[in-house]
């Protein structure tokens, strides 16, 4: 226990120090050789079982320890944890590539797809045309609906109640309020997940993932030279970028079930296309920035909320004028391009976001499609789009044309009306209209034999099962304060300019004591987030020398992941992680004599 | 980072002397320091010419403004917003004395105790499928579940005067009562179908409102205040008090606040927009208000209570009811509009009917409109919808739940629905 105690989570430093020492590697494989062999022996076994002979170079060991690290992540019960287990190796965030919805660029869809492992199809599934008698049934009750609400918004409503720069925001976000209260008031009697379901008004909409199979760039290859243990061939490898989606749907409408997959497994719809070429993969080079920043994965609501899977996504065109104003003559060529990125990139972000609202994440591959419904529109020009969300684990292995990935339908743009004056609404496209209801009337159920939360434990929720008070309160306050991304009270570490020049780039000060962060090879960007240092202890207080963490001068001392950690059983109380770590203690001990 | 003698040699030093060149460059304008000693009789020389030096003027640098300090550096008689005569401006503000204030401005009356019959007794006669669950969900997302996190408003802590105050990350409360009312306002909206109201009822979001009024004795008083949210329909309220009731209001006072004018703590303002705006023109077949929904921060507890919930709805009713009657081709039929003013918990309900759009005179008060006609407004007290909710000991906690806070409002939706309610038209 003392030497369990005496462990630290961060496997990755011990082995570091081992390595130092020239311990091989080997030791921390999944299976150790003393007990198979102990347990033939207890056999008596003429045949003997040996353990399979592992790969020990360093990218094989490191591929082990990402698996052993998914697997961390899909065994933790509650999505709190996760999201956090996701965020715990940067304790400054990831430094992640910055996607909006509202920043598109010229040719963005095809970047958007290889980010996303997404197939675009210009269709419609078929699902839809099963519910066109209700469609038909409530298509002239919307209609007049729909015209009083144009006649108010865009003729009746005076000019000077209009800020001008916001002009379009704000007459989009109205008309998209009210034709959502107009459905939901008109279909809810008879759609009882229209019934059940939510409207939130500009909600936060938040997605993280890693893409795999981005070329590494100048400074990294650079690095790697001078890595001895990455042979020369591996210096070259795709890397995996962590990709942050931030964005803010004018109104996003959930249900507490999901919506029925659109197509169905093995369907040619659900495969990947052909990938980008490697020198077109990196973000920077689509002017997406990168940024330090937790990764998020939010659905607009916390955990808690009942209702996680999205039924329709609401998104206005604004960002249209600033792409026109960029790329002015181009623009018009460009536009359907510009919608196919938006609506694929908003419907996996939806996607992925309800997913990890449910115990999935980036790194959990799904027991089940999930489907998401997006309406781009400004009121008079609409876009309407479906998402299937059939994999994550693509996102984490090379892109391959064929591979499974997922999918995304878009229609061509539609204009709902000619013209709104006084008189009336001129050239109504009931089209339009139809679309709209058959997204609201397709109905959500239980996927039939698969549970929808497989990765969560219901009994050992946060809520529930976390008996002591102060863990409970603090982990969610952790969980919040993580999750708001914002500033921290102190600044990182940082190498000052006369540090760069006087002891960095030139060693002018060899006879001062290295005392600075850089200069212990400890940096910022590495420090994970249960980095705890404990406060200081006068020497005249401290007694029996036992780690800070446990002997807390008062609650205020204890660390929140430590304590969860030790609730949980963390790696640190393996058995076998224990056993190999005892070895080694043992082995440093005797090499100490 | 700390501010050490190496790190100001090495960084900042350069800094300080690229400064001062600039720096040096600036000069003073005395322009109204002569304007000043001249207008009290002295007498100022030019010192280049008393000493006969030469000197040469430097080219003054132009300093750069914050955004908008040009405007208001224009005249003010150039500048489109200003008038000669000043007003009086209400933007939805405190009200010094509360409701009686807003009675006095607006030559209002209180009738009674609670809304009028034809309101109370639309409640409980219809209910929504599941109606506690979706109300309860409706609050739980509002306030607790929205993963909007935001850095709110400073909350001072007068036990900590002195230390760092916390600074709290949350929900903002313009988006939490936003979304509390138009979920509520969603779930009365559900009636509207069985009713046959769908085609009857509009919502529109965050309309501007402003009405302007002239007292007899030439001042000026402009009320503009946005709702967060504002229920039109397609016919107006039926009047709750008969025409006898509006005469014998005549012999009844507003309340008198004598010595103090009921203009006091008022801004009086030479750069307003004088005009009446209503949500909606004329022409639009929903151009009656039927309900008001007024928020109001609640995160700064003092200033928000009963009282001045009623302040609030007494003044931004009273601009939408002229409004109405102002659209009206003739003189018609009272103005009748309703109204639901929260701060995010409590939840005070109002109908007011206009008979007259005189107000008071801010000297003379309740005097100048002695023996007229005079408005009339039902309100009850304000009722909490909960009593917490919000995360407690690391769970979620709504506690306090009133049911009968939401039938209230069916109830306030329902007028007008009903057949009993629909008004005569003819």
């Amino acid at each position: 226990m003392a030497a369990s105690m005496a462990v630290t989570c961060r496997s990755s430093a011990l082995r570091l120090n081992l390595l130092k020492k020239g311990i091989n590697s080997r030791c921390f494989a999944t299976t150790s050789s003393s007990n198979n062999v102990s347990d033939v022996k207890q056999a008596g076994e003429t045949e003997a079982e040996y353990p399979p002979v592992l790969d020990t170079s360093f990218k094989a060991t490191k591929d082990r320890e990402t698996q052993q690290w998914h697997k961390l992540i899909q065994s933790l019960p509650t999505v709190q944890e996760k999201q956090l287990e996701l965020n715990m190796s940067r304790y400054y965030g990831h430094w992640a590539c910055q996607l909006s919805p509202h920043d598109v660029h010229y040719n963005h869809a095809e970047f958007i797809q290889f980010a996303t492992r997404t197939n675009v199809v210009e269709a419609w599934p078929n699902v839809y045309s099963t519910l066109d008698d209700e469609v038909n049934k409530f298509l002239p009750v919307l209609k007049k609906k729909v015209e009083d609400i144009f006649l108010l918004e865009l003729c009746h409503r005076p000019k000077v109640d209009r800020v001008e720069s916001r002009q379009q925001k704000e007459t989009s976000d109205n008309i998209i309020w009210a034709i959502n209260h107009a459905l939901v008031s008109l279909l809810s009697d008879q759609a009882d997940h229209i019934a059940d379901s939510q409207s939130d008004l500009s909600p936060r909409l938040e997605a993280f993932w890693w893409l795999s199979d981005v070329p590494a760039d100048s400074r990294q290859r650079h690095v790697r030279s001078f890595r001895r243990h990455i042979p020369e061939e591996e210096r070259n490898d795709p890397v995996s970028r962590p990709v942050q989606f931030v964005g803010q749907p004018a109104l996003l409408v959930r249900g507490r079930l999901p919506l029925p997959a659109l197509a169905g497994q093995g369907d040619p719809v659900g495969h990947q296309p052909p990938p980008l070429e490697m020198d077109s993969r990196e973000p920077r080079t689509r002017q997406c920035a990168y940024k330090f920043r937790h990764g998020t994965n939010i659905p607009g609501v916390w955990p808690e909320d009942g209702r996680q899977f999205g039924l329709v996504n609401w998104l206005t065109r604004e960002h249209l004028v600033r792409h026109a104003t960029k790329y002015g003559q181009h623009a018009a060529a460009d536009r359907p391009d510009a919608l196919r990125a938006q609506a694929c990139l908003s419907g996996f972000a939806s996607c992925l976001s309800q997913a990890c609202g449910v115990g999935f994440s980036p790194l959990t591959e799904l027991t089940y499609p999930l489907t998401t419904q997006t309406v781009i529109t400004d009121g008079r020009t609409w876009t309407f789009s479906a998402f299937q969300l059939n994999t994550t684990g693509a996102l984490l292995t090379p892109a391959e044309h064929g591979a499974p990935g997922n999918t995304c339908w878009v229609l061509p743009e539609m204009q709902l009306y000619q013209n709104v004056t006084e008189k009336g609404v001129e050239g109504l496209n009931e089209e339009v209209l139809k679309r709209l209801l058959q997204l609201y009337l397709l109905p959500t159920g239980d996927r039939d034999g698969i549970e929808l939360r497989p990765y969560l434990d219901p009994e050992r929720s946060l809520v529930d099962a976390v008996e002591d008070d102060w863990l409970r309160t603090k982990y969610l306050q952790t969980y919040f304060h993580i999750m708001s991304c914002r500033p921290r009270s102190r600044l990182k570490d940082e190498v000052y300019m006369w540090e760069k020049i006087y002891k960095v780039q030139f060693q002018t000060r060899p006879m001062e004591a290295r005392k600075r962060f850089f200069e212990l090879n400890k940096y910022p960007d590495m420090r994970r987030l249960d980095d705890f240092y404990p406060g200081y202890i006068p020497r005249a207080l401290r007694q029996n020398f036992v780690p800070a963490r446990f002997k807390a001068a008062s609650k205020h001392e204890k660390n929140v992941f430590h304590e969860m950690g030790r609730l949980r059983g963390h790696r640190n109380t393996d058995p076998k992680f224990l056993q190999e770590l005892q070895e080694l203690e043992s082995w440093r001990d005797e090499k100490d004599k | 980072m700390r501010f050490t003698p190496v790190l100001h040699k090495h960084l900042l030093g350069r800094w300080y002397n690229d400064m001062w060149k600039q720096k040096k460059r600036v000069t003073v304008d005395n322009r109204k320091l002569k304007q000043a000693l001249e207008a009290n009789g002295k007498t100022v020389y030019d010192a280049a010419k008393l000493f006969g030096v030469q000197w040469e003027d430097r080219e003054p640098r132009v300093m750069e403004t914050a955004v908008g300090a040009e405007a208001a550096l224009v005249e003010p008689a150039r500048r489109p917003e200003h008038h000669q005569t000043a007003a009086f401006v209400y933007q939805g503000k405190n009200l010094l004395l509360g409701q009686r204030q807003a009675q006095a401005l607006t030559n209002t009356i209180q009738v009674g105790e609670g809304l009028p019959e034809q309101v109370t007794a639309l409640e409980g006669l219809e209910r929504i499928r599941n109606q506690d669950e979706l109300v309860t969900d409706v609050i739980k997302t509002s306030l607790m579940f929205d993963a909007t996190q935001e850095k709110l408003s400073k909350v001072i802590d007068v036990t900590r005067l002195g230390l760092p105050q916390p600074v709290q990350y949350g929900v903002p409360e313009l988006r939490s009562n936003r979304s509390l009312l138009s979920g509520l306002l969603s779930l009365c909206e559900r009636l509207a179908v069985r009713l046959d109201g769908f085609q009857s009822r509009l919502t529109l979001y965050r309309p501007l409102l402003s009405a302007t009024h002239v007292t007899s004795d030439g001042h000026r008083l402009l009320v503009s205040r946005r709702p967060e949210l504002a229920l039109m329909a397609d016919r107006p309220l039926p009047a709750p008090a008969p025409a006898q009731a509006v005469e014998a209001s005549r012999a009844a006072a507003a309340p008198q606040l004598e010595p103090v004018s009921p203009f006091v703590h008022l801004h009086s303002v030479h750069d307003y927009q004088w005009r009446d705006v209503a949500p909606v023109s004329a022409g639009c077949r929903h151009r009656y208000v039927h309900t008001l929904f007024l928020a109001w921060n609640g995160r700064i507890k003092k200033w928000v209570d009963d009282d001045q919930l009623g302040a609030l709805s007494v003044m931004s009713m009273h601009a939408a009811a002229v409004n109405m009657a102002r659209q009206q081709a003739g003189p018609g039929r009272p103005a009748v509009v309703q109204c639901v003013a929260t701060d995010g918990r409590l939840f005070k309900r109002s109908v007011l009917q206009l008979n007259t759009q005189a107000v008071p005179d801010p000297t003379s008060g309740e005097v100048s409109t002695r023996h007229q006609l005079k408005n009339l407004l039902w309100t009850e007290p304000a009722t909490p919808l909960y009593e917490r909710c919000a995360y407690t000991d690391g769970r979620p906690l709504l506690a306090g739940y009133n049911a009968e806070v939401f039938n209230r409002l069916l109830a306030l939706y329902m007028n007008g629905l009903l057949a009993r309610t629909v008004p005569d038209l003819n």
